[in-house]
């Protein structure tokens, strides 16, 4: 008797057990609903920085950092399209931005931005030179933003003033010079409203931890074999499964990108990091793995930006006279 | 004719510790010899080698060579992992009724080990031809055979050194050279298989050739051990009963105490399981894994090797709750090095190899500290229940893993990790700095003030020091009584002067003073 009752329980145990994780998951309905109460929760949260920022001058000096593999390509059935060799590399396109907002007795805030822009390198000399910052200058900018004017000065790599169309054409990704001297408004700007954002958004988090205040979002916009933008993230069409389960069909889907926003700031909202991480990801033929050489279709991050501005508002610099 | 006793020889001075008198004999007597400590170490080493070449490529081969889904993988090692709690303490209790000629776990050992060998390979074995649903079930079949067959072995051979010897500094001597020797196999399977690619690319057949050699050796390794070591205490001659295993723990109190304070060293495994989040979120150098590692498990070992010398100086409660303290100030340390600039790679590697050694004498003392809870429990019923005793000290490692991952999993969340997107290959997202920052938490402060944690309980455990001395004392008083029986002589003399030496409370042995 006792061991049959012995037995029961072990049966019992094991029928629990089970029970419980499969109950842990969680139906995917409820997992997007749950990503839109997220969403909301998380623009509340980043509404009272951008506000909380607005009230007051701040500097940074951060950079601009994008990485890329070259050659590489969607390949077809027959032919790899991520190519490793001798004669490929990834590569560091980087760029040093300083910011400055000042807000003045009127209340109204004045915007300079000073943009440096380096010589592209490979990641290896990249990870040589980035402790001493020996980047080879390539040419500047400023742009100094009030509430009636705007004004930019360039520089060449000797530093010299030239005119706009006399400079090189420089890139940090998809940033030229005129671009990354308004970065910092253009950040805040494209991230302080997410109504139109709701369905590209894949997590949201908003929440205060170890005293600081934190926000973190996650958008996705995926392309289909023309490299149009499809509706949906998550579209049947293109996808199945959801959470952690989410796969594509790399055969209607040609690549995507994903962003990344991290927002941290004290107890009063005021914001001392915000970093920007894109990631552009592309689908490839490719052998599938050391056993099987077999050329099928996978995917993988060719290309990365990172931006982490650090916030500082004591002994903000006053704006330089414009050039 | 009076029969004179002979005068018991003289107490032993408290200041002249070299000399021995019969009662430091009795206790400090050698059972082992050198070949025991060699064969027992090399079955230690083949059992590891096994483990260590499924736990750290059965996911590999079954994913990739055989080609089954990650998933079904994943949920078959889950599967397991459920069984093996509830087929651990079921082993022990079978372990514990067991009575041979070859004693209680030496059979298990001799015999076991062929089983469980040849399942180890029959794992490697290329069922690439079955059917999607004919690899699963083979997958299930082969595993979860050999995962019972390793529990049957595996816990006797935990157990085989609380009876290999009475003395308790042979049992330290060879838990700690065994598992030494033990953690090097375990790193077998990774030499074997790295020399083999050389050779030749083809996984499939380079891990069946690996799992052959490792297979059979491991298997005769085992049996020569088996074999070699002798269990020199003698189990109870009443079998206990089947459910008395499961409430054993409960009513021993200090082996009880010594299960939950193990239990709480989960908090220490964290260093380990974020190493690899260190080294490629905080240095963005997956390659630099092995320096974080390997010290770590170098260090470790000079613990393993270190903890019978220290065992000497200090009991185990004591030697238990310095290393720990230890551990956690090294740990605290790293953090205010880091924070203070100390941010290079390299600096981090060397200060976490002080910081490891205190875990190699970790991973020893609670064995030591397991062997003294059956002993104790033998003192006060006249049973030892060696096979419940590491079946549950076995199933308690695996629930304090459980519950290192699932800490783990809750505070990569809490940090806000961003996970790895499982539709890329080898995606490696870049974290915010308040993510590296809680990296670095979980790497070293969390663990350094949580691992103290486990003090608590021992706090509260007596089997240390004289007490233990006590217990081995009277033990070997009564083990030589029943071998006196046993032969039909009695030496009272030399039973009168131990009960003499504890009444009088001046037994000198060992260096250790009796008050």
């Amino acid at each position: 008797m006792k061991k049959k009752l012995s037995l029961i329980l072990i049966a019992l145990a094991l029928v629990l057990s089970l029970s419980c994780i499969a109950a842990c998951t969680v139906s995917e309905q409820a997992f997007y609903e749950g990503l839109i109460k997220d969403t909301r929760k998380a623009e509340e949260g980043l509404s009272k920085m951008y506000s909380a920022m607005s009230e007051r001058s701040y500097y940074s000096d951060f950079d601009v950092i994008y990485t890329y593999h070259d050659n590489v390509s969607r390949g077809t059935p027959e032919k790899e399209g991520w190519i490793n060799s001798d004669y490929t590399d990834w590569y560091v396109q980087i760029a040093q931005v300083r910011i400055i907002v000042s807000l003045g007795e009127d209340g109204v805030a004045r915007y300079y931005s000073k943009v440096t822009m380096f010589k592209e390198m490979t990641d290896g000399d990249y990870d040589d030179v980035k402790g001493k910052r020996d980047f080879v200058k390539v040419l500047e900018g400023e742009r100094w933003i009030d509430s009636d004017s705007t004004f930019s000065a360039y520089y060449n790599a000797d530093g010299n003033k030239v005119s706009r169309s006399e400079l090189p054409d420089v890139y940090v990704g998809d940033y030229d010079i005129d671009a990354l001297l308004m970065l910092w408004p253009a950040m805040t700007d494209r991230y302080s409203d997410l109504e139109d954002d709701l369905g590209d958004v894949t997590q949201a988090t908003y929440g205060f931890k170890l005293y600081r205040n934190l926000c973190q979002l996650g958008l996705r916009y995926v392309y289909d074999l023309d490299g149009e933008q499809i509706d949906s993230w998550h579209s049947p069409e293109i996808s199945k499964g959801y959470d952690t389960d989410l796969s594509y069909d790399w055969n209607k889907v040609s690549g995507l990108d994903n962003v990344r926003l991290s927002v941290t700031s004290d107890t009063s909202h005021v914001i001392d990091k915000f970093e920007l991480f894109t990631e552009r990801v592309l689908a490839y033929y490719q052998a599938k793995n050391e056993v099987d050489k077999t050329l099928v279709l996978k995917a993988d991050v060719w290309a990365k930006t990172q931006i982490t501005v650090d916030i500082k508002t004591k002994d903000v610099p006053a704006i330089p006279d414009k050039a | 004719m009076e029969n004179t006793l002979e005068e018991p020889k003289a107490i032993v001075p408290e200041e002249d510790s070299a000399e021995g008198g019969a009662d430091e004999e009795l206790i400090n007597r050698k059972y082992l010899t050198v070949k025991d400590y060699i064969f027992f170490s090399m079955a230690q080493f083949a059992s590891s080698a096994i483990t260590g070449l499924v736990q750290g490529y059965l996911l590999f081969y079954y994913t990739v060579c055989v080609g089954i889904a990650p998933t079904a993988v994943g949920t078959m090692f889950l599967v397991s992992k459920i069984f093996d709690a509830l087929n651990d303490p079921l082993m022990g209790a079978i372990v514990d009724r067991t009575r041979t000629r070859w004693g209680k776990m030496r059979p298990y050992l001799i015999f076991g080990s062929v089983p469980w060998g040849i399942l180890a390979i029959a794992l490697f074995i290329p069922v690439t031809g079955f059917s999607s649903g004919g690899k699963i079930a083979y997958m299930y079949i082969t595993y979860l055979a050999y995962t019972v067959m390793g529990t049957l072995v595996g816990v006797p051979m935990g157990a085989l050194p609380a009876v290999a010897s009475p003395n308790m500094h042979e049992r330290s001597k060879l838990i700690s050279i065994s598992r030494t020797v033990g953690s090097v196999g375990e790193q077998s399977a990774l030499v074997l298989i790295s020399l083999g690619l050389l050779f030749s690319q083809n996984y499939t057949a380079v891990y069946l050739i690996v799992a052959i050699v490792i297979g059979v050796l491991g298997t005769l390794f085992q049996i020569l051990g088996g074999i070699s070591i002798k269990e020199r205490l003698e189990p109870t001659i009443e079998k206990p009963h089947f459910l008395d295993g499961f409430k054993y723990m409960f009513k021993n109190k200090q082996f009880f105490l010594l299960i939950l304070s193990n239990l709480l060293t989960f908090f220490r495994n964290l260093v380990s399981a974020a190493i690899i989040y260190v080294v490629n979120y905080i240095f963005n150098n997956g390659s630099l894994q092995i320096w974080f590692s390997l010290p770590g498990a170098i260090a470790s070992m000079i613990g393993m090797l270190l903890a019978p010398q220290l065992k000497k100086k200090m009991d185990s409660k004591k030697l238990f709750i310095l290393a720990t303290l230890w551990h956690s100030v090294a740990l605290a340390l790293v953090f205010m090095v880091y924070m203070l600039g100390g941010t290079q790679w390299y600096t981090i590697a060397a200060i976490m190899f002080i910081a490891m050694m205190p875990v190699g004498i970790l991973n020893v003392v609670p064995h030591l500290m397991a062997t003294d809870t059956i002993d104790y429990w033998e003192e006060k019923t006249g049973n030892r229940c060696e096979g419940i005793t590491f079946a549950l000290m076995s199933l308690r490692s695996k629930v304090s893993s459980a519950f290192k991952d699932y800490f783990l999993a809750w505070l990569l969340a809490f940090f806000m990790f961003s996970q790895p997107l499982s539709f890329l290959s080898g995606h490696k997202p870049v974290q915010s700095e308040f993510t590296k920052s809680g990296l670095f938490l979980m790497y070293t402060l969390i663990p350094a003030a949580l691992n103290l944690i486990s003090i608590v309980p021992m706090l509260f455990y007596k089997l240390s020091g004289k007490k233990m001395v006590e217990i081995q004392s009277k033990l070997a008083q009564r083990r030589e009584q029943e071998r006196a029986e046993l032969d039909g002589s009695v030496d009272g003399a030399e039973i009168a002067a131990v009960s003499d030496s504890i009444a009088a409370g001046t037994l000198h042995i060992d260096g250790e003073d009796m008050e």
